[in-house]
């Protein structure tokens, strides 16, 4: 017989997403130690015959690399133990020296590039999640109207277009045929980065591109989900108390709509801002800009493996951490979802 | 009422642009290789030939033919969506169903997966999968999009089966003695139909992308040709900053086209049967 005690929804709610949330890395990190030991024909084994054709010359250099793949992957070692030193490594923050970018660690790596990430990504997503919801609203208050027709096709064109295809496109207008802007990189090659107004300039000019790509292609994506959630909402009598029974202005009601419409699409922002480091890849790789997703290219290509499994594992961390936050904003939003989960 | 429902649906100007453009899309995937009888793989001419004369959309890197990589990439692209959504979309339904039906552990089970398949993000879960296997063909990469992206939709299939197994007629089932797999085929794969189909087009539309986004970030596509494999060839040649539009253009418009048209159709499904 069990007591029943009175828990706090919400934090019964946060203790079992949290559960998911560890499983759920759990059965990645497995995949993520079992996957290259089972495929046949080792793919570790071929990775060094690959760099002995290639880069690597030296008969030191070699040695050094073999080396560190054994001190990572422990293939010698039988699998159990192998599984052990994989997590207390794990534990310990030790993610592996990367192959390519040799003396350099994969946490150093990480360290180095992210910072890039994060400067393209939250200020471009977060620009098109207010412009976008904005624009949604307008269209949900016009239903049906001219300007929400328009609205609407673009935004449907605009969903419909990765970003990496209008970044393709950007590039070929904007970058060779209108020579405005450059055609990738971070900064012009020979300059290092530091904050003077010479490399901010020079920054800016290689960010616009790879940031309207992002900006412009997102916009859809809210606005139509926006448009939908307000127009429910407009159906409400609340809405309809404030708009034919107080009389308020276009432009207030439109605000009050943005306010009370915007809770779903928070939630939202939070995953898709958790999705950057991954959804960034290809982005970054249309326009070789300098962040963490290209170093995850230069690794996939060059069979960098403790380079991979250590992206692999940060970026389904931020994932998962992303996604949990999510949730609890949710529920901290709405009391029906944590309850529904206690079955209160 | 099938038939007054197809009409109504055709009614629905989306619904009727998506499915021409997809069609046009399809029938140029199939007939246009038997047309257009150049190799896509072997080398016919000078490297980047401008579009016009003996090559009507130019010659690649490889000095290849733009058209006939354009022709069996469609086709590649439509058979990699073809494979991954019919077998991501089986499972689905088969989980789903399943889940709702039987109840308890299985239920549990299924759930549980799904939660775990829907939190790994699944375009990491091939990349994983893909950065081991050295060759990869079609089928490789087909399946794989197949098996990591069913979860959603699973989740989806069971709500709807747990809505209508609460009818009356079910209950009328089950008394006349129906097994439940009887259940499954007979009563609930019928409702569910419309539904299946808008999800097929998302399937569809999704894997063509995934097929795309994992090519071109080197981890997809080695063998066969697709539009994924034309824009990674396109961008490992560095096609963009020469200006060399034509390797570029024809695959991502045919992409935007298809994932498009899907998704006019798909949504337009939806409206119509939601709105009831």
């Amino acid at each position: 017989m069990v007591a029943k005690i009175n828990v706090n929804p919400f934090i019964a709610y946060a203790l079992k997403r949290f559960g998911i949330m560890v499983l759920t890395f759990s059965v990645a990190l497995f995949l993520i130690f079992i996957l290259p030991r089972m495929i046949p024909g080792n793919p570790l084994a071929s990775t060094i015959f690959r760099l002995t054709q290639g880069g690597i010359t030296s008969p030191e250099q070699l040695k050094a690399t073999e080396r560190m793949l054994l001190e990572t992957f422990k293939l010698h070692e039988p699998l159990h133990i192998q599984f052990v030193d994989f997590i207390s490594n794990l534990i310990r923050g030790n993610l592996g020296t990367s192959i390519l970018f040799y003396p350099l660690s994969v946490a150093n790596l990480i360290a180095l590039y992210l910072p890039w990430t994060l400067l393209l990504i939250i200020p471009a997503v977060s620009l098109s999640w207010f412009i976008g919801n904005y624009i949604g609203v307008i269209a949900a208050m016009n239903r049906n109207k001219f300007v929400d027709k328009v609205v609407l096709t673009i935004f449907m064109v605009l969903q419909g277009i990765p970003p990496y295809v209008l970044g393709m496109y950007l590039i070929l207008l904007l970058a060779v045929y209108i020579p405005i802007f450059p055609t990738g990189g971070g900064w012009p090659p020979g300059m290092v980065p530091r904050l003077s107004a010479e490399f901010v300039l020079a920054y800016l000019k290689h960010y616009i591109l790879p940031f309207l790509s992002i900006f412009i292609t997102s916009l859809g994506g809210w606005g139509l989900s926006m448009r939908s959630i307000a127009v429910q909402e407009l159906a409400s009598d609340y809405m309809e108390y404030t708009i034919r029974g107080v009389g308020l202005s276009q432009k207030k009601v439109v605000n009050y709509l943005f306010k009370c419409s915007a809770l779903p699409q928070i939630v939202g922002l939070a995953i898709v801002l958790g999705w950057s480091v991954a959804g960034s890849v290809l982005t970054e790789i249309v326009f070789s800009y300098p962040g963490i997703g290209m170093i995850f290219w230069r690794g996939i290509n060059a069979q960098d493996y403790p380079l991979i499994q250590g992206m692999f594992i940060i970026i389904i961390a931020t994932l998962l951490l992303a996604n949990y936050i999510s949730e609890l904003l949710f529920a901290y939003i709405d009391p029906r979802v944590r309850y529904a989960y206690v079955g209160a | 009422m099938i038939s007054s429902t197809i009409i109504r649906l055709f009614r629905i100007k989306k619904f009727a642009v998506g499915l021409l453009i997809l069609l046009a899309v399809l029938f140029i995937g199939i007939i246009g290789p038997a047309i257009y009888k150049v190799s896509p793989t072997r080398t016919v001419g000078g490297r980047y030939a401008p579009p016009g004369g003996k090559y009507p959309l130019g010659t690649d890197a490889l000095g290849r033919d733009v058209l006939a990589q354009l022709l069996h990439g469609i086709r590649g692209s439509l058979y990699v969506g073809a494979i991954a959504s019919a077998i991501s979309l089986s499972l689905a339904i088969f989980l789903g169903t399943i889940a709702a039906v039987f109840g308890g552990l299985v239920d549990k089970i299924v759930m549980t997966l799904s939660e775990i398949f829907l939190l790994i993000p699944s375009i990491l879960l091939m990349m994983l999968l893909a950065a081991y296997l050295p060759e990869r063909s079609l089928w490789i990469v087909a399946v794989v999009i197949g098996i990591t992206s069913w979860a959603g939709w699973c989740r989806g299939f069971r709500s709807r089966t747990l809505s209508i197994l609460s009818s009356e007629f079910i209950n009328l089932a089950i008394l006349s003695g129906a097994s439940r797999l009887n259940i499954i085929i007979r009563d609930i794969v019928p409702i569910i139909a419309p539904y299946v189909l808008a999800a097929f087009a998302m399937l569809f539309s999704y894997s063509i992308m995934a097929e795309v986004g994992l090519t071109l970030v080197g981890v997809g596509m080695t063998k066969d040709v697709t539009l994924g494999l034309m824009l990674y060839v396109a961008q490992i040649y560095a096609n963009i900053s020469q200006g060399i539009w034509w390797t570029i253009v024809p695959p991502s418009i045919m992409v935007t086209l298809i994932f498009l048209s899907l998704y006019m159709i798909a949504t337009s499904i939806d409206e119509l049967f939601s709105y009831r």
